[in-house]
């Protein structure tokens, strides 16, 4: 027996009703989030929860499971630190175990530019409650075990962004607490399911049909990842999504001692050592903008240089298993939440990246619009209009990033 | 790298550039007409003056050219494991795309293979083709 | 023949020709692992050793004569992490090209390969057993396998996939035990002379191997268990016939379940990508669901706790896999994908067909992975190697290596603001439009009336995205009627170009477009002996300024701009690449006695803030239109239609939210990207700071925000010490705001 095993959780599925006060669609982390927090924080508990395939199943359950809130403007950083601070408390709450651990997220800089930008971001965060400092290459060379301060002879490690607080947790895990909470309080999950329209009358939601039977409901939140765009479409909701790649590989289970998350945007990687010992590597988008598309083999290929340049010791560790996310990117790289033109139409979507670390808050935040009717003032800068209001969010230090 | 090339750097109409790169060939011995697109002709080794068919065409000089002539074999070695795309059988021919990671031009002829970079590379090709030098 | 050895755990074992790490491991009476049903095909995680430093190798897939040292793994807990201080090997790779690859060379595969040969097509036959284990098809198709010799990578038109099948191993109680062998391991292990002792056989055994293993027949009835003696061995096997039990007392135990096609390479290939031939492509029968023991042997999960996390909810084929993580292991779901299945089958669930498999299927070290790659680089300027020499410390930005300081930037500066210096700007991006249209092209391009740019003449210009945002800016110089220099930032050149080609090719504009950033280098001269020394190299009558021409210095044809981005008197020498050295050194050498020192990037930058220009990319943002960076000078509406129009138009109806201004503060400047505050309300970043020795004052350009209805003139920001200090909203240029000494 590993000791690994999710040994407590109780999954109780359940038959779709035909009228619920609120429809989830997507089973994901931020649909079970919401799930969650509006049947434990709101007592509304006549939801469904309508998954495609099996919970957890998309970018919930195939992220690089790392929890930060070093983000390099305000309103992301007040909302991710929300996100964090939810999360160290989550394994109390749901008397689940996620594996949360606490190693501190370390973004080096190779270059002056690198230098200014992680500058700023520690700047910001502190003013915002995100715990960050910037520290010199004697602190990471003392801290840091195995890594070259000089790797490939062209990226010298010039300082570093230190975010004490970043963390990481099993994905899964915390897929399974959220529906498992919600589930106990009364919530209908369903797995299996597809969505196939959403029904309006004058403007506002009516109901959903779906290949399990037609539900009645006023209340849509769209959680979907990957297809934002053809749900949004059944309301004539057009959000400017598009959709990236993302590389991430895991190696074999290790002995645990390797603490710090290193992300180098300049390296294009980032990489953590899991609860259960797999090194675990993400690449970066490539962040200048380009026509090319590169092969799954090239990229993995030089992600794997540029890591073994940085870490020579991680070169005979073993790699089990390569992975393609995608990504909901927005134009300015932050999400879009909350209220659409339509009546009773919300979304939760463009989580780009970002979707794993922002489960606990935007679950929040969302079951608080549903709940009460406001946007809270957490998520308000977050609103599908400010494209159109030219209130976009200009988070250089966030684009490409895990 | 150790020749540096002038060229004849040609942006002009397709059907100009078409007609000059047939007659590249008959210039001198020694031109070379690399076709990097449609519209961009580059006849390294050309420095005189020439007609080009096409009013707007804009022709410089370009001396920004490293290069390096290699052997079918020290070719063979360097290709084999440095390129990832199928390079061309006929000969003469031309081809271009990244070679040791870095965007090179190549030129075929049936006993040499000449591969070309851009100053800017030149310095980091270098370091990259040195271990398929030795064999002659 | 000398006997050649490898050590093992301290001891040495010996080797025979031919063998692998577990056959001589065998040989000798040991194991690499504690037990589990061994299979000699790198199917199931039972042989898993160390060798050479490298954890989860597989003892039967390793050949003994290419080890030193191996370890076992450990029979509980994780392989230790290598040392901090390892260093890694580099692995080399053997790039090849054919028609058709053959993964598998068996019978299918032979068949196969000789079908595709007789076409005369080219086949590359890729086979374990031969040295070379594939280990994954990308898109392409492209082929990755790993030999002792390095990394081999094979582009195809083809791959067929002849991977045969797998031996089913057996999940009872006991199976985790040592002693028992699929009965293709069997077989092997006998050949290789490994001495089995008292070896029996249960169930589907085909004569041939009994018979090799001098067996009469199989213990009749269903395998129930495994026995175990004192050593974690097997001692004896329980078979059940119409319900009564048997034992048989073994040493070892050849246990035949059938077989399971070996497909995960046929579920990594694309549509269409892979044609899967011989038993890889048979299907996947579903063996009886085992009533316990271990199913998985990697995470160790046995068939109690499958049962159990299925009665908690746990019912889709990913949940049973992520919850009892039976499956995610080393040999990723060999053993044990075929029971999951006839479990869910048994418990009534819908069987979902194979997942699609992932590279890698055998696994890789990082370093093997990392064969091949090369670093990203950035490119080099015709003055590269002139700065090394000097001393520079060289900085990479917008994708060029750039001198940052040649060691005392405060002299640079003097250098600039007192005598004359030289700075390499051959970074920025160059091109020559020209054509019937390029005027057109640009009036569309360029949010600017560039028909009033007469010949000869240049202007700072914007580039604006759909959304009127602000992506590059730099510099159109007309040459004559339908010919136009365009300068882009570093780094921004080739986004430019594709930008241009692409806006172009839609307008249907008739233009040629020639970047020429990479055959052009350029050098600035500046400072007030500026013009000075341009009359010593024979440039006796200078542009005037923001004007340009075409000079010849000795021998080097130059385009000449006048301009400024220092502040003081500015000649932009642009000529051809390699030619930069010798135009360098000419100007170096007569302008030795005015004092002429190059300056490099951090100078530049701060002499271009005390002149309050942007930086692209560091003083604007995603959201940066033009009105917000206070340049809407720069935006001319009563022009044409050009990109960013509408937008701009839109976005000027809104009320501003913030804009980038001018901070100055009586002393030492913030730290760029301190965040600003109005009393206690956040009111904005800093984006570029530096000390100005011409004001000695700090300077700093920031965002900041319109709070209560109107921008605040007073803000604080974090200083050098970490104390908040007060900056006054001032108007830029900061220092020479009439452009008297540039114009000089």
């Amino acid at each position: 027996m590993n000791e690994f095993w999710e040994a407590k959780v109780a999954l109780d599925w359940a038959q779709l009703s035909d009228s619920y006060d609120v429809v989830i669609i997507g089973g994901g982390g931020h649909g079970l989030s919401t799930a969650y927090h509006l049947a434990l924080r709101h007592g509304i508990t006549n939801v469904a929860v309508i998954e495609k395939s099996y919970i957890g199943g998309g970018n919930s359950g195939r992220n690089t499971t790392v929890i930060r809130a070093n983000y390099g403007i305000p309103e992301a950083v007040r909302f991710y630190q929300r996100s964090l601070d939810l999360y160290q408390n989550l394994e109390a709450e749901t008397e689940r175990w996620i594996m949360h651990r606490v190693g501190g997220n370390w973004w080096l800089v190779h270059t002056e530019a690198g230098r200014r930008t992680e500058q700023a971001r520690a700047a910001v965060n502190k003013a915002f409650g995100a715990d960050t400092d910037f520290v010199e290459p004697e602190v990471i060379a003392r801290e840091i075990p195995g890594i070259n301060m000089n790797p490939l002879g062209r990226f010298p490690v010039m300082g570093a962004s230190l975010h004490h607080g970043g963390a990481t947790a099993r994905h899964d895990r915390v897929n399974w607490a959220l529906a498992e909470g919600a589930m106990r309080a009364g919530v209908d999950i369903v797995q299996g399911v597809e969505v196939t329209d959403i029904r309006t009358s004058g403007g506002r939601v009516v109901g959903v049909d779906t290949t399990a039977g037609s539900i009645a409901t006023e209340t849509v939140i769209s959680a979907v990842g990957g297809h934002a765009s053809v749900v949004a479409d059944m309301v004539d909701v057009r959000l400017p999504i598009r959709t990236h790649p993302l590389q991430a590989f895991v190696t074999n289970h290790y002995e645990r001692k390797f603490d710090p998350i290193i992300a180098s945007a300049d390296l294009g990687f980032y990489v953590s050592q899991t609860a259960r010992g797999e090194m675990l590597a993400g690449a970066h988008i490539d962040p200048e903008p380009s026509y090319s598309r590169r092969a799954g083999h090239h990229f993995v290929n030089s992600i794997a240089r540029n890591m073994v340049g940085l870490f020579p010791f991680m070169g005979n560790l073993r790699v089990l298993r390569q992975w393609t996310g995608t990504c909901d990117m927005s134009p300015d790289y932050t999400p879009v939440m909350g209220v659409t033109p339509v009546d009773g139409f919300f979304v939760t979507t463009g989580w780009g990246t970002w979707g794993f670390k922002a489960i606990p808050a935007g679950g929040e935040a969302m079951a608080q619009l549903i709940a009460t009717g406001e946007t809270p003032e957490l998520i308000a800068p977050f609103a599908l209009d400010r494209f159109e209001r030219d209130r976009t969010l200009a988070d250089r230090s966030s684009s490409g990033t895990h | 790298m150790r020749e540096r090339f002038d060229s004849t750097h040609i942006i002009a109409l397709p059907n100009a550039l078409d007609r000059l790169e047939m007659d590249a060939l008959d210039l001198a011995d020694d031109v070379i007409p690399m076709r990097f697109a449609s519209d961009e002709l580059v006849l390294l080794g050309h420095t005189s003056a020439i007609d080009v068919d096409d009013p707007h065409a804009i022709v410089v000089r370009d001396g920004s050219w490293h290069g390096e002539w290699l052997s079918a074999s020290q070719s063979e070695l360097l290709l084999r494991a440095e390129c990832a795309w199928a390079v061309p059988e006929r000969r003469p021919a031309f081809a271009q795309g990244l070679v040791a990671g870095l965007p090179a031009k190549l030129w075929f002829e049936p006993e040499r293979t000449l591969v070309v970079v851009t100053q800017a590379r030149a310095v980091d090709f270098a370091e990259r083709l040195a271990p398929y030098l030795g064999s002659a | 023949m000398a006997e050649t050895t490898f050590s093992f755990a301290g001891e040495s074992i010996p080797v025979t020709p031919g063998d692998s790490v577990l056959t001589a491991l065998l040989r000798a009476g040991r194991r690499p692992t504690v037990g589990g049903t061994l299979c000699f095909a790198g199917d199931c995680p039972s042989c898993l050793c160390t060798a050479d430093g490298v954890a989860y190798v597989r003892a039967c897939q390793t050949a003994a004569a290419d080890v030193d040292q191996v370890e076992p793994h450990p029979s509980s807990g994780e392989p230790a992490l290598p040392d901090w201080d390892e260093t890694a090997v580099e692995i080399g790779v053997d790039r090849r090209r054919a028609d058709v690859v053959v993964i598998g060379n068996g019978q299918s595969g032979r068949a196969a390969a000789s079908a595709a040969r007789d076409e005369g097509r080219s086949v590359e036959v890729l086979d374990a057993g031969d040295g070379s284990e594939v280990v994954g098809i990308y898109s392409g198709p492209h082929v990755v396998a790993r030999s002792a010799g390095g990394m081999i990578e094979v582009h195809a038109d083809a791959v067929i996939v002849a991977t045969g099948s797998v031996e089913i191993q057996p999940v009872v109680p006991g199976s985790e035990l040592a002693g028992s062998y699929t009965p293709r391991a069997a077989s092997q292990a006998i050949s290789a002379g490994v001495d089995l002792g008292n070896l029996v056989a249960v169930g589907d055994v085909a004569p041939e191997t009994l018979a090799f293993a001098g067996i009469d027949r199989p213990i009749p009835g269903d395998l129930l268990r495994f026995e175990s003696d004192d050593n974690g061995s097997i001692a004896a096997v329980v078979t059940s016939v119409d319900g009564s039990e048997t034992t048989t007392p073994c040493d070892n135990v050849i246990v035949g379940l059938g077989r399971y096609p070996r497909d995960m390479l046929a579920r990594m290939a694309g549509p269409g990508e892979a044609t899967i031939v011989g038993s890889a492509a048979d299907p996947a029968p579903l063996p009886s669901c085992p009533s316990d023991g271990v199913v998985c042997p990697c995470s160790n999960v046995t068939m109690q706790q499958l049962r159990d996390v299925h009665a908690r909810g746990f019912t889709h084929i990913e949940l049973l896999k992520r919850s009892t993580l039976a499956g995610t292991g080393t040999c990723q779901g060999g053993v044990c994908l075929p029971y999951l299945r006839s479990f869910l089958a048994a418990e009534g669930e819908e069987v979902q067909p194979s997942f699609t498999a992932r590279p890698v299927s055998r696994q890789l070290t990082l370093s093997e992975i990392a064969a091949g790659a090369h670093v990203t680089t950035a490119a080099r300027t015709g003055l590269d190697g002139v700065h090394r020499q000097l001393g520079a410390r060289m900085d990479r930005m917008g994708g060029w290596w750039r001198p940052w300081t040649y060691g005392d930037s405060d002299d640079e500066y003097r250098a600039v603001r007192d005598d004359v210096s030289l700075c390499d700007v051959s970074t920025l991006g160059l091109m020559t439009i020209a054509g019937p249209d390029a005027e057109a092209a640009l009036q569309r391009l360029y949010p600017t009336d560039v028909s009033t740019i007469r010949a000869g003449r240049s202007r700072y210009v914007l580039m604006l995205d759909e959304r009127g945002y602000v992506f590059d800016d730099g510099m159109i110089a007309r040459r004559d009627d339908d010919t136009f220099l365009l300068t882009f930032t570093s780094g921004g050149a080739s986004m430019a170009e594709m930008w241009i080609r692409d806006w172009a090719a839609g307008w249907g504009h008739d233009i040629r477009l020639l970047n020429q950033t990479f055959s052009t280098g350029a050098i600035n001269v500046t400072g007030p002996k500026a013009t000075e020394l341009l009359a010593r190299i024979g440039i006796t009558e200078p542009p005037p300024w923001l004007g340009h021409g075409e000079v010849d210095v000795a021998g080097v044809q130059c385009t000449i701009f006048r301009l400024s981005f220092t502040g003081e008197i500015s000649y932009e020498l642009h000529h051809p690449v390699e030619r930069s050295v010798e135009l360098w050194n000419l100007l170096m050498a007569e302008g030795a006695d005015l004092g002429c020192r190059p300056h490099g990037l951090e100078t530049l930058l701060r002499l271009r803030l005390e002149k309050g220009h942007i930086i692209v990319g560091q003083d604007t943002d995603y959201d940066s239109t033009p009105r917000r960076l206070r340049h809407e000078w720069a935006v001319n509406l009563r022009s044409g239609d050009f990109i960013g129009r509408h937008a701009v138009e839109r976005t000027n109806r809104i009320p501003l939210d913030k804009h980038l201004v001018g901070l100055r503060f009586e002393g030492p400047p913030p730290i760029e990207g301190a965040v600003v505050w109005h009393g206690d309300t956040y009111a904005g970043a800093i984006t570029s700071a530096t000390w100005s020795p011409a004001l000695e004052a700090g300077i700093a350009l920031a965002w900041v925000y319109e709070i209560d209805g109107e921008f605040p003139s007073e803000v604080r920001a974090t200083g050098p010490d970490g104390r908040d200090i007060v900056g006054t909203v001032v108007d830029t240029p900061f220092f020479d705001p009439e452009g008297a000494r540039a114009r000089a």
